[in-house]
């Protein structure tokens, strides 16, 4: 009974998240249009234009092989499935034991890169551009992620996710300082992924090459529609991601009272929206070029290795 | 089982000569057979538990016979030999290619290293080690631009096995009647002070020598270069396994429990250093079997890491956590014995479908050879530790034990762990990067060349084998708690504890009753959730598509004069791993920027080094010779003190 409701739980999050992704980033559009001081696209306009994308006719390149039909499903449902494994509203969900960190980092990658071999496989010129950048982006912030890592297992004394977010809820841990670095650098990590894709305005204009735009160049239709969906739940990933760690609180429990559930997810709204607002504050105040990504790999590491070093001084291991 | 074993590793020996004899085809179908009766003998040999059995043949030196054993370790390594081996020597069989005369020496390697991982005595061990380096080089010298290449892994052979005979010289007990070169004298007698610093200096040199390890692993490449296909598969697939047998055997065997823990430190260091050395190289070859041979090095790096975070953890008495180090080790060596040789086979079969190894002549292979690119995307998949390959579940173990490691010592160690898990992930998310490289480049894309658009799919002895290696690769990677089970006599063996109550059918955990890595259920989600949408892109399919040409910004076709379209306009290899430098270049701290012009004398320096490293094989063996003579010197000075 219990996991029949755990498992119910874990459908009804699945569901808020494919239905709240394109939300953000038209939350995330909006606000950046505000700031730019234009009054911007409404909030539902992302879900219209995957409606529209769904009901159109696709073109594929006479060159492409079955691996470029198929690289959309298989890169979406490795980002559903990390979409499925953190936590939005509820801890404790029937996917609880497989949601490892590490894991959900992996399946992340997965989806990168399948779509920058899709993208090589037209063999046109941004495409490739597109898939080697997209790799660099993964070869600079996934090593500070993985060391990011490993002070929060240290803290916690695991890495599911799950497990993670519950101790932190609890205060458990406690405001620490190797705690605080290593969040951080998950975050410099987040904010270095979602640069160039939906919802962010630090798009040099004209520029397609540097946007996860460069990597789509090929698609139309419906492949392209999912891959803005895609896009647009690995966005919304990272922000539950950072919700859980950063501020673990108003999580509810899936095998508690279904009354707190609509609590937990009015609460995770707020959460998501105001990490929406402050992503596009921080990217409307910095100008985008080539030195970002270098800056925030350096930065990300320090955090992490400084997270590591203050967790070792304070003999503060579990 | 262990006479069996025994007699099979024997016939792979005595198969040369004859095939030498009899006629090409019979070294690759006799190998081909034995390599699957031993294997199958040697899987029942390990669900049975692997219990340590020796058994003394009666030729040898005077007064003591070659003594043949087979325990948890040698089984475990002895399976993925003959597994790696079968499925080389199916490839081999293709009837079409020309007879090549160094045929006979591929059972002669398969046996002595079977035979080397059978020896239960330091000097059958080194006997039959340096005829598998002889055999090595003899294939390595059926190559076309093979000369320098087989000198110099000849030279790495001779000079590793005397190493290893030196180590085990040291080990060894004296005796009324001589030397006791036995395992079970030696480990009776674990050495103590200097003499076990020399003998982890020389088991590093031999071991890592044998492996490929960093600062010995420059041979490597240009051996995997020098040859193709299934023996270049054989080279990059087992000799990396074997040399991380005998550093297991030596540093974790023979040595006995008691070693120090900065034993450990210096092989986390060698093996951190070799898999980021190994990974940028592979981001950067140029050429196919460069990558894969590169690739050998980076794995053996991990290996030699994961061995090292073991040893660190045993002499702290943390069993539990070097348990999970050593099973990330040997994880790490199926990877790298069956996702290894896949790599190399698929490399090869690119490189006789496309007729050229440069990554910049090739592009487009998977129209012609769509079985190759499978496999090959499978082995790259485990390369680039994606969920849920072999190489993920692999490197997932690690990374806990990585985590696990900051409470085998103090804060000079945590630190010292710290930068080795970074090392860890560089090394690993580089190698994504090489690997994506590899297949985007070679298999996908347009056709640099007209050749390379008229490549044609591998035989079908060839496609079997690497259909085979891919199955056992991502069965192994689904259910990687199954090869801990296997593994579980080895751990026993070495540690006195397995991880029976950390991994089952579904998955490994870092600690019993936590929630881990669910390998299974991952790959069923991930199998149902692309089943799932690639279904509902069908339902939605009523409004059709239609091809056309590539969109590419609005850019005019490609005139008819350019049937694959404009060739500069495609990504190319060098071009690929481009973004890679300009961000380190911009990441670097502007002190370090000015280090450059240093940094580009050191690089020449290195280069004199590297010179020096490969000289002619006449100052080679004469070099030899004379490290010969000093380390014999050595052992009998330190018997005597």
């Amino acid at each position: 009974m219990t996991f029949l409701v755990a498992l119910v739980v874990q459908l009804l999050h699945l569901l808020l998240m494919l239905a709240a992704a394109p939300l953000a980033v038209g939350l995330g559009n909006r606000v950046a249009a505000r700031l730019a001081g234009r009054p911007g696209p409404r909030l539902l306009q992302p879900w219209r234009d995957l409606r529209k994308l769904a009901g159109k006719q696709a073109v594929f390149a006479e060159s492409a092989s079955g691996l470029f039909e198929a690289a959309p499903a298989a890169a979406f449902a490795a980002t559903v499935l990390a979409a499925a494994l953190v936590p939005s509203f509820a801890l404790g969900m029937a996917g609880g034991p497989l949601a490892d960190l590490l894991v959900v980092a992996g399946l992340l990658m997965l989806s990168r890169s399948v779509l920058a071999l899709a993208a090589m496989e037209t063999g046109t010129a941004v495409g490739g551009l597109g898939a080697s950048r997209s790799m660099a982006v993964a070869a600079f912030t996934e090593p500070a992620l993985l060391l990011a890592i490993l002070p929060l297992a240290l803290l916690v004394g695991t890495t599911n996710l799950d497990v993670m977010a519950g101790v932190l809820r609890e205060g458990a841990v406690g405001l620490r300082v190797p705690l605080v670095l290593a969040v951080s650098s998950v975050a410099v990590v987040a904010v270095a992924r979602l640069r160039g894709g939906p919802a962010s305005a630090a798009v040099p204009f004209g520029e397609a090459a540097t946007a996860g735009d460069a990597l789509a160049e090929e698609y139309s239709g419906r492949h392209l529609g999912l891959l803005h969906w895609a896009a647009a739940l690995r966005r919304l990933v990272w922000l539950s991601l950072i919700a859980d760690l950063a501020v673990p609180f108003g999580l509810v429990d899936a095998t508690g009272s279904p009354l707190w559930w609509p609590v937990g997810v009015v609460v995770w709204a707020l959460k998501i929206g105001a990490l929406t607002v402050a992503l596009a504050l921080w990217e409307a105040g910095r100008a985008a070029r080539p030195g970002r990504l270098a800056e925030a790999f350096g930065l990300a590491l320090l955090l992490a290795l400084l997270a590591a070093i203050f967790l070792y001084a304070s003999q503060g291991l579990a | 089982m262990l006479p069996g074993l025994a007699i099979v590793a024997g016939a792979l020996l005595a198969l040369g000569p004859v095939a030498w004899i009899g006629g090409g085809g019979l070294a690759p179908r006799g190998a081909l057979g034995l390599c699957t009766l031993g294997a199958v003998l040697d899987l029942i040999a390990l669900l049975g538990g692997a219990a340590p059995g020796v058994v003394e043949v009666p030729i040898g030196l005077p007064g003591s016979g070659i003594l043949v054993a087979l325990d948890g370790l040698s089984a475990l390594f002895l399976l993925l030999l003959f597994l790696a081996g079968a499925a080389v020597s199916a490839a081999a069989l293709d009837r079409a290619a020309a007879p090549d005369p160094a045929a006979p020496f591929l059972p002669v390697l398969i046996g002595a290293l079977a035979a080397t991982l059978l020896a239960a005595d330091g000097f059958s061990v080194a006997l039959v080690f340096e005829a598998a380096a002889l055999a090595a080089g003899a294939l390595v010298l059926g190559g076309s631009t093979g000369f320098h290449a087989a000198a110099a892994l000849l030279g790495m052979g001779v000079f590793a096995g005397l190493c290893l005979i030196a180590a085990m010289a040291l080990m060894a007990p004296l005796q009324p009647w001589g030397l006791d070169l036995s395992f079970a004298g030696m480990r009776a007698h674990p050495p103590e002070g200097f003499r076990a610093t020399a003998v982890l200096v020389l088991a590093l040199l031999g071991g890592g020598g044998a492996a490929g390890l960093a600062p010995l692993h420059r041979w490597l490449p240009g051996a995997q270069a020098a040859v193709s296909g299934p023996v270049g598969a054989l080279l990059a697939g087992s000799l990396g396994p074997l040399g991380s047998y005998l550093l297991l055997r030596v540093l974790f065997d023979l040595a006995g429990p008691a070693q120090p823990g900065w034993w450990g430190t210096v092989l986390v260091a060698l093996g951190a250093a070799g898999a980021v050395l190994g990974a940028a190289r592979a981001v950067r070859a140029a050429d196919i079997r460069s990558i894969a041979g590169a690739a050998a090095v980076a794995q053996t790096g991990l290996v030699a890491l994961a061995v090292g975070l073991a040893l660190v953890a045993r002499a702290a008495d943390l069993a539990p956590l070097a348990a999970l180090a050593l099973g990330a080790a040997l994880l790490l060596t199926v990877a790298q014995a069956l996702g290894g040789t896949l790599l190399a086979l698929a490399a090869g079969a690119a490189e006789a479908g496309g007729g050229t190894r440069r990554l910049d002549r090739l592009g487009g292979l998977l129209r012609g050879m769509p079985a190759t690119t499978v496999c090959m995307l499978v082995a790259a998949a485990s390369f680039a530790v994606l969920p849920p390959s072999l190489g993920f579940a692999a490197a997932w173990t690690l990374l806990q034990a990585l985590i696990g490691a900051a409470r085998a010592g103090g804060l000079g160690w945590q630190v010292f762990a710290t930068l080795a898990t970074l090392a860890t992930a560089v090394a690993m998310t580089v190698g994504a990067v090489g690997a994506v490289r590899l297949v985007g480049v070679v298999f996908l894309g347009r056709p640099r060349t007209p050749r390379a658009a008229a490549a044609q799919e591998a035989p079908i002895a060839a496609r079997a084998a690497m259909f085979g290696l891919a199955m056992l690769t991502l069965a192994a990677g689904v259910f990687p708690g199954m090869v801990l089970a296997l593994a579980e006599p080895a751990l026993r063996l070495l540690l006195g504890v397995g991880m029976v109550d950390r991994s089952g059918v579904l998955g490994i955990a870092p600690v019993p009753q936590a929630p881990g890595l669910a390998a299974a259920g991952l790959a069923a989600l991930l199998v149902l959730a692309t089943m799932a949408t690639l279904r509902a892109l069908r339902v939605r399919a009523a409004v059709g598509h239609h091809a056309g040409a590539a969109w590419e910004d609005g850019a005019a076709p490609p005139p008819l004069w350019l049937p694959f379209g404009d060739p500069a306009t495609q990504t190319s290899p060098d071009g690929f791993a481009e973004p890679l430098g300009t961000v380190l270049a911009a990441a670097l701290p502007r002190p370090m920027r000015r280090l450059r012009p240093a940094l580009l004398h050191w690089r020449r320096a290195v280069g004199w080094a590297d010179a020096a490293l490969h000289p002619s094989p006449r100052t080679m063996v004469a070099a030899l010779f004379v490290a010969a003579v000093l380390l014999l010197i050595a052992v009998v000075l330190a018997e005597q003190a």
